[in-house]
């Protein structure tokens, strides 16, 4: 595969060509009630070509991959197309490099049998249905999946990447005839079945979560002091500012770029983000983005003052940064664009009870049901809340959705917790249509002031 | 082909092989400017058998199918039980799924591009444009041992607009798009709304937290339908999850409001002759005039229920096996007026044409909110300005059955939903201060 690469992207017409080939196994299940309802194998096998050609892209994909010529001459063709119609897209320099780069195991889930992934999740599964009244049923999703992804660049770039992504969401569902609830666990990672394992009294928790939202009344909507556990946390600095931060929003629109200029103040001194592909076992840790260039941890706020952002080679060229190693495609059906890995909150001083502390009314959101946003504005969901009551936490509520305003809401946090847990969970990451992106989030709990909570009065 | 089955069929009692073939070829506009052209072919070729009575599924791109077979057995020892009989030979529905229109060659499709991207530039200098012009076609197959062979192909033609507009720290973008078998004036109607929601949008203007009466355009309202498309598919009715588990034939909604799963609508996005396990396409009512009338059912959600299969066995993804999924969905209101009346109609309200982190949740609690992406004031019959910042929250339960005050006579795709403009009562907004 390597010599066919090298000889293909080596005698082009395109002034920059990169051809990616991925074959990739997924094993996956899922049980819903007492049902092992899918055990599912698949396998692919695919390939596609990027060229550059006069400052215009085009991008080619196939399963067949007997004439590679083939769709390197076409990608060539909507290349120049584009080029002709006044393409002005540079890439930033980047050194040549040739590497194989082997998943560094903890425990391989391919050396786990079939049997032995099904036994541990049946286990699992007959905790839930053990539980007993009002849980009603279960939801298990696992996969992993295994890649080799071939990259090689006409700028003399070969790299042999054996890529990792496992995870799974577990489930508990309560109903009392009327309403339905759920208690959620979930795992993920790039090295390690073992995260897999031992998840009982995670379970439990879950089965008593979906009980206790039954009698949860939903969360009246209003402006609070809020306070975030770790695992929305993680999501807010995903949706807050990861997705601001990726250059492809700014790169082509001075107005943005006027606000988000390197050196504007975000929050106060005591705020520090930064997104990294160096956390080996994270879903989001990548030795080298699907541009071939080596990841790297990018600080983007530091001290509560822009530092940085991330970059795919084209949008590093065209704002005259450096390339940080973001440009990723969730497959071969996808070229390359501005994605995080892992983004992170780095820790700060505050106990949880310092942080309760003097907030007399507010919410304490616990555990992500996800989020989105439009670069602005921004919300993310929680699994499930306590109120804040005097300092003190009180009855629980559920329906708690958040929102926020990157403008003011960063500037809003007036605590950061000590707590840093790395913590992964399934689902991913959307943008451009590629869902779901394999990203982590660690972040310690937060205290954010003003934020609007959707609800009934 | 038949060579295979015949050969599989020694290994197992039930064998269905799926496959499908689909290219596209998009081409991007981006920030003002021609980005790129793509073509993408996927092909995937899955494989469903029953061994001992249990279930076996495996999927590839490659056309080997002895190795999918192994693979197969091997998931069968460990798949479910299964006893239902895959469908035999059937009359299929006569469905219009490729019309010429849709076949555009890729200089039209970057001339189409250019064209949309300089009226919407022609709004503002400043106004960064950027627009999707896509073709695909695909083709599905099925065969399986007990005699069903299909095919059927189908051309689409999609486009998607889009607008980023900054200014300071004030960020309006939105998008509106179509996604078609046959190829009319949708982009004149889409390139419309956008140049009018951006000139709307250039003023914002304060709100107060309260109840508004809100019009959800069809491109804000899929947030809203998920709960009742998530509480009526099969697999949750199945499960116990869904509340609307016995139900059936109850009124659960008011009877001005109706929903409807169809799969044989000419052209439409998702119509097909067949769905991912043979069953023929067909027409449902979910709800008719407020009342739950059928789930949304494959063959195996059927069997469980002692159902019959609505032909809504589709695949989510290349991976998976078919699962109870909403081809076509139809809302209907009773007593629709004009749009430009129906909006004319409110005192105070809001309109709504997108929203955010507003399928995030529980779906089956009913209970949606999310921030008003793109939303106007209404005062008096006028739309007076952009809200932000803001959440919406309804009980979407409640409010089909007490809060509907009225829809339009026109309706709208919003990707694979046909929809009026539905205005409801008593909507929360909640915002700052």
């Amino acid at each position: 595969m390597k010599d066919m690469l090298r000889t293909l992207v080596s005698n082009s017409k395109a002034d920059y060509l990169e051809i990616r080939v991925e074959e990739s196994q997924v094993s996956s299940l899922r049980f819903r009630g007492p049902v092992l309802e899918a055990v599912n194998a698949n396998t692919q096998l695919g390939g596609c070509v990027r060229a550059l050609v006069n400052g215009g892209w085009g991008f080619v994909t196939f399963n067949d991959l007997d004439n590679i010529q083939v769709r390197i001459d076409q990608a060539i063709l909507q290349a120049r197309l584009v080029g002709k119609a006044g393409g002005d897209a540079i890439l930033a320099p980047v050194s040549a490099v040739q590497d194989v780069v082997e998943v560094n195991f903890r425990e391989d889930p391919r050396l786990v049998s079939l049997a032995d992934k099904v036994n541990l999740f049946r286990g699992y599964n007959e905790i839930i249905l053990s539980y007993g009244k009002p849980v009603i049923s279960s939801s298990i999703n696992y996969f992993d999946k295994y890649s080799k992804i071939h990259f090689a660049s006409s700028e003399g770039t070969y790299i042999l990447q054996h890529k990792l992504d496992l995870a799974g969401g577990i489930t508990a569902i309560a109903s009392d005839g009327s309403s339905t609830q759920m208690g959620r666990a979930g795992f993920g990672s790039s090295t390690d079945f073992g995260v897999a394992r031992n998840l009982e009294d995670k379970i439990s928790e879950a089965c008593g979560k979906s009980v206790k939202l039954l009698a949860a009344p939903p969360v009246r909507g209003g402006e609070y002091t809020v306070v975030v556990d770790h695992d929305l946390s993680g999501i807010f600095a995903h949706e807050a500012f990861g997705h601001l931060s990726e250059s492809d929003f700014v790169y082509e629109n001075p107005q943005l770029r006027e606000v988000m200029k390197l050196g504007t103040k975000f929050g106060e001194s005591f705020i520090n983000i930064y997104d990294t592909g160096l956390d080996v076992g994270a879903r989001g840790y990548l030795k080298y983005d699907d541009e071939g260039v080596p990841t790297e941890r990018t600080d983007l706020i530091k001290d509560g003052i822009l530092v940085g952002r991330l970059h795919t080679r084209e949008t590093a060229a065209k704002l005259g940064e450096r390339p940080t190693g973001n440009a990723r495609a969730l497959d071969y059906t996808f070229a390359p664009i501005c994605r995080m890995r892992n983004t992170c909150i780095a820790p700060g001083e505050a106990s949880f009870e310092d942080m309760l502390k003097g907030v007399k009314l507010g919410v304490y959101a616990v555990g992500s049901y996800g989020g989105e946003t439009n670069g602005e504005m921004f919300t993310f969901s929680a699994g499930e809340a306590y109120m804040i009551r005097d300092g003190k936490l009180a009855e629980l509520v559920r329906d708690v959705n958040l929102t926020g305003n990157v403008f003011t809401t960063l500037a809003n946090i007036d605590m950061v917790g000590k707590d840093f847990t790395p913590h992964e969970s399934p689902g991913g990451c959307g943008k451009g249509g590629q869902m779901p992106l394999p990203t982590s989030e660690w972040a310690p709990p937060l205290r954010i002031q003003k934020v609007v909570i959707g609800g009934q009065e | 082909m038949q060579d295979f089955l015949t050969r599989a069929k020694k290994k197992a009692q039930q064998v269905e092989l799926y496959q499908t073939i689909v290219t596209e070829t998009p081409v991007r506009y981006e920030n003002n400017k021609l980005k790129g052209i793509d073509t993408t072919e996927k092909r995937l070729h899955a494989l469903r058998i029953v061994k001992d009575g249990r279930l076996g599924f495996a999927t590839s791109t490659a056309a080997d199918f002895d190795k999918l077979l192994d693979a197969a057995l091997t998931t069968a020892q460990f798949g479910r039980e299964w006893d239902i009989p895959l469908p035999g030979q059937t009359a299929l529905p006569q469905v219009e799924l490729q019309h010429p229109s849709t076949a555009v060659k890729v200089d039209d499709m970057v001339n189409m591009g250019a064209k949309a991207i300089r009226r919407l530039q022609g709004c503002h200098p400043n106004l960064l444009a950027s627009a999707t012009v896509n073709t695909k076609t695909g083709t599905t197959k099925i065969l399986n041992s007990q005699g069903f062979a299909g095919e059927y192909s189908k051309s689409t033609f999609s486009f998607m607009g889009s607008i980023d507009f900054t200014e300071g720290k004030n960020m309006l973008s939105m998008y509106s798009g179509f996604f078609t078998g046959k190829l009319e004036n949708q982009t004149e109607k889409v390139l419309l709304d956008l140049i009018e929601n951006f000139q709307h949008g250039r003023t914002n203007v304060p709100v107060k937290s309260g109840e508004y009466s809100v019009i959800f355009s069809p491109h804000g309202m899929g947030d809203i339908i998920n709960p009742l498309l998530a509480c009526a598919n099969g697999l949750a009715v199945e499960k116990g999850f869904s509340p609307w588990k016995d139900k059936l034939g109850e009124k659960l909604f008011s009877d001005q409001f109706s929903l409807y799963d169809d799969a044989t609508i000419p052209y439409a996005p998702a119509s097909c002759l067949f769905d991912g396990e043979g069953i023929p396409a067909s027409r449902t009512a979910i709800i008719e005039k407020g009342k739950l009338n059928s789930y949304i059912l494959n063959l195996v959600t059927a069997k469980a229920l002692g159902l019959k299969s609505t032909g809504n066995g589709f695949r989510s993804s290349a991976g998976e096996l078919s699962g109870p999924d909403n081809s076509n969905v139809i809302l209907e209101v009773a007593n629709t007026q004009p749009l430009d009346q129906l909006i004319g109609s409110v005192q105070r309200g809001i309109i709504i044409h997108s929203l955010m982190g507003a399928w995030a949740g529980n779906p089956y609690s009913g209970q949606v909110s999310g921030n008003i992406d793109l939303g106007f004031l209404i005062e008096d019959g006028q739309i007076k300005g952009r809200v932000k910042d803001c959440m919406m929250s309804v009980n979407v339960f409640e409010a089909f059955r007490t809060q509907i005050e009225g829809a339009s006579a026109e309706k709208e795709w919003s990707w694979n939903m046909l929809l009026p403009h539905l205005k409801l009562g008593g909507v929360t907004i909640n915002t700052k201060g």
